[in-house]
């Protein structure tokens, strides 16, 4: 199973300035979901949903409120490193292989990221509100999580069926 | 905050809906919710400028359901000032009242419960309030009613309160080359041979000899090569010697009256060449002194092919017998090869003279032992005449054989196991084939419809090119000593030069290996 990266700078430079911001929201905790719709370009429908549940963990809030710098810095009862990562590692992992029960996409398609934030979150310019962009009658099909000191992850990829 | 400081244009109309009085707000930090979004405050229908309100709601991004989420929202500080425009006109103070009756915060009384209500019908339209000063008790309680409706309100249309989903706006950016998933998932096992892979072969001619004359008979064959560099080709009687290395031009050779010359073949030397007659004779010419050396007589029919293998000159015969000479004793004729049904006319010892191949008008492919006169393998799968035979030159074993007009395939042998091991449907009457010794390539001659030349790159066995070399069908075609030109003559009585094995400054040493000196002939061999 082969797991692709792009090597096309301009969506190097699209995620990019997307991750960028991200990370401004997840150091201090303001986002709860993360979401990329994938979306058929003939007929503006959305076919994937990949469905990323932030959950900041207790600790983090207080934290996070009195200071996002500092709370990066808390060793106390640390998950170790090697650990995380493997999680992460299996989660890329699935979802590589979810494509072998994800039906083919047909024709051209693009992808949208979308965050539910917090409803007092700052937002620069490129981030609009907008609808949930959910698929109707999806297929759901829950993945693994993985947490941190600070997060926990939930993955969920919705899709639908078409006629079948 | 810095939103409100910074507001650019688009986040300004979605945010601020149709509040034109928004910077007169004062701030409500003390209420702990108050943001960029609990600023905007609904003017009353009076107070509000039509063009506003008919602005924001057209909007074509902010969709209606976030519409309704926002004033939602907003509801938090609107509620803030007194709600003159709610159904119930209620005052301050009344308001003031009804909040501290409240005891219950799960059970909304009647009243709360309906100005919700009419607060969500009335938010796209119009809403009241205006900044008015008000006590710190006061903004607490309002809040906590506010907070009421929010909720059931959120219940009601299935919101979830205190988020809102934000898009990336900006759209990704387009893949550049198209995409064709085909390719990723369902890649060939080979991959084929594709325009880059692909050898240039010039198309045209490098030069072009009348050939007048030229009798247009498939069996013959009346062109070849030496070693030497000469051209010879029999044009009906008379024989001619072109030589490629000063572009001379002698006649060798008339033959006598009431027969023609079918075939000519060089010697392995290039010193001598022997002519088949029409009337069965077989002659050996020395082309430097332009004299006969001797005459080998004996078929009964024309001998319409031959081919050498050192001192052995076998020629085949229009009565389907095949024998071979010694050229240096007297009784010249040492062994005879029958098994042919009909005219001989492919004829083609192996390198090593190990084996002979050939191919008749009977559609039969033999391949002979040189020890022995019966045939080793017969090999029937043609449907017409074969003519067209060749020796693999760098795999000894691999023989092609090309049929005529019926039969229109190239097939390929293994002769020492006698397997078919590849064929081609060319789609067209095979008439000579010739492997290049440069390229891993065979190129064939065709004649209808298209009399193309047809380049194969063995064994992938795919076309590399067709060209279209003459008006009629190529008779006859031979290979330079150096590989690299082929030379083709057709019944449009031209005879065609054609550098499609250009050796791009390779090879070619190893290719004149057997001449005195490689780097010689490759000048020698510019074509004049």
């Amino acid at each position: 199973m082969n797991m692709l990266v792009t090597i096309d700078s301009e969506v190097k430079a699209y995620i990019k300035k997307i991750m960028g911001q991200l990370h401004k929201w997840l150091v201090s905790g303001k986002i709860s979901k993360l979401i990329v719709a994938i979306t058929s370009k003939d007929t503006g429908e959305v076919v994937e949903r990949w469905q990323f549940d932030v959950q900041v963990l207790s600790g983090t809030v207080s934290a996070a409120e009195s200071g996002s710098s500092e709370s990066a810095k808390e060793p106390d009862h640390s998950k170790p490193q090697e650990e995380i990562q493997k999680e992460v590692q299996a989660i890329i992992r699935q979802i590589t292989a979810s494509v072998t029960f994800l039906p083919v996409l047909e024709g051209r398609c693009t992808f949208n990221v979308l965050v539910y934030a917090d409803g007092d979150v700052q937002a620069p310019v490129e981030w609009v509100d907008s609808d949930a962009k959910t698929i109707k009658n999806a297929e759901q099909v829950q993945l693994r999580s993985f947490s941190t000191d600070k997060h926990k992850i939930d993955t969920l990829v919705a899709y639908s069926l078409g006629d079948a | 905050m810095s939103t409100f400081s910074t507001p650019s244009r688009p986040v300004r109309r979605t945010l601020f809906f149709n509040s034109p009085n928004v910077p007169k707000q004062p701030r409500l930090d003390s209420a702990g919710t108050s943001s960029t979004l609990s600023f905007p405050s609904f003017p009353s229908m009076t107070t509000t400028p039509r063009k506003h309100a008919t602005k924001s709601i057209g909007k074509p991004n902010s969709p209606l359901r976030n519409d309704v989420a926002l004033s939602d929202w907003a509801l938090t500080s609107s509620a803030l000032g007194s709600v003159n425009s709610t159904p119930g006109k209620i005052t301050k103070k009344e308001k003031a009242l009804r909040a501290s009756a409240k005891v219950d915060r799960f059970i909304p009384n009647r009243q709360t419960s309906n100005t919700s209500i009419s607060k969500l019908e009335a938010s796209e339209s119009s809403n009241t309030s205006t900044a008015s000063s008000d006590t710190a008790t006061d903004s607490t309680q309002s809040v906590c009613e506010s907070l009421q409706y929010r909720t059931s309100v959120a219940e009601a249309c299935g919101i979830a309160l205190n988020t809102r989903i934000l898009e990336f706006q900006p759209a990704a950016p387009q893949s550049s080359k198209p995409v064709d998933l085909r390719s990723q998932y369902n890649r060939p096992l080979r991959p084929a041979a594709n325009a880059q892979a692909r050898r240039k072969v010039p198309t045209g001619p490098e030069r072009v000899l009348d050939a007048p004359g030229l009798i247009d008979d498939y069996y013959l064959n009346l062109l070849d090569w030496s070693c030497g560099n000469q051209v010879a080709v029999a044009l009906e009687q008379t024989v001619y010697i072109w030589s490629a290395s000063t572009g001379s031009v002698s006649s060798l050779m008339d033959s006598t009256n009431g027969t023609y010359v079918s075939s000519v073949r060089w010697s392995g030397d290039g010193a001598y060449l022997s002519v088949g007659l029409s009337d069965g004779d077989v002659q050996i010419w020395d082309v430097e002194d332009q004299t006969k050396l001797r005459s080998m007589s004996g078929h009964s029919a024309r001998v319409g092919v031959l081919s050498w293998d050192k001192h052995m000159l076998s020629s085949g015969c229009r009565d389907g017998s095949i024998w071979n000479h010694d050229v240096r004793v007297a009784q010249h004729k040492v062994s005879e090869f029958n098994n042919h049904a009909a005219e001989v006319c492919g004829l083609e010892w192996r390198a090593d003279g190990a084996q002979l191949a050939s191919g008749g008008n009977d559609n039969v492919v033999n391949i002979w032992d040189a020890r022995s006169s019966t045939p080793k393998f017969t090999k029937t799968n043609h449907k017409a005449a074969v003519k067209a035979l060749a020796w693999c030159p760098w795999q000894t074993n691999l023989l092609a054989s090309g049929g005529g007009s019926q039969d229109k395939h190239i097939h390929f042998w293994n002769s020492t196991t006698g397997a078919r091991v590849n064929s081609i449907d060319t789609g067209s009457q095979v008439t000579s084939l010739r492997w290049s010794s440069l390229y891993k390539e065979i190129v064939s001659s065709h004649g209808f419809p298209n009399n193309y030349l047809s380049i194969w790159s063995y064994p992938t066995l795919t076309k590399n090119v067709d060209i279209q070399a003459h008006d009629s069908r190529v008779l006859h075609t031979a290979l330079s000593p150096d590989g690299q030109t082929l030379a083709t003559c057709a019944s449009d009585e031209n005879l065609k030069f054609w550098k499609i094995f250009e050796s791009m400054g390779r090879k070619v040493a190893s290719a004149g290996s057997t001449l005195a000196s490689g780097k010689d002939m490759a000048k020698t061999m510019m074509i004049r």
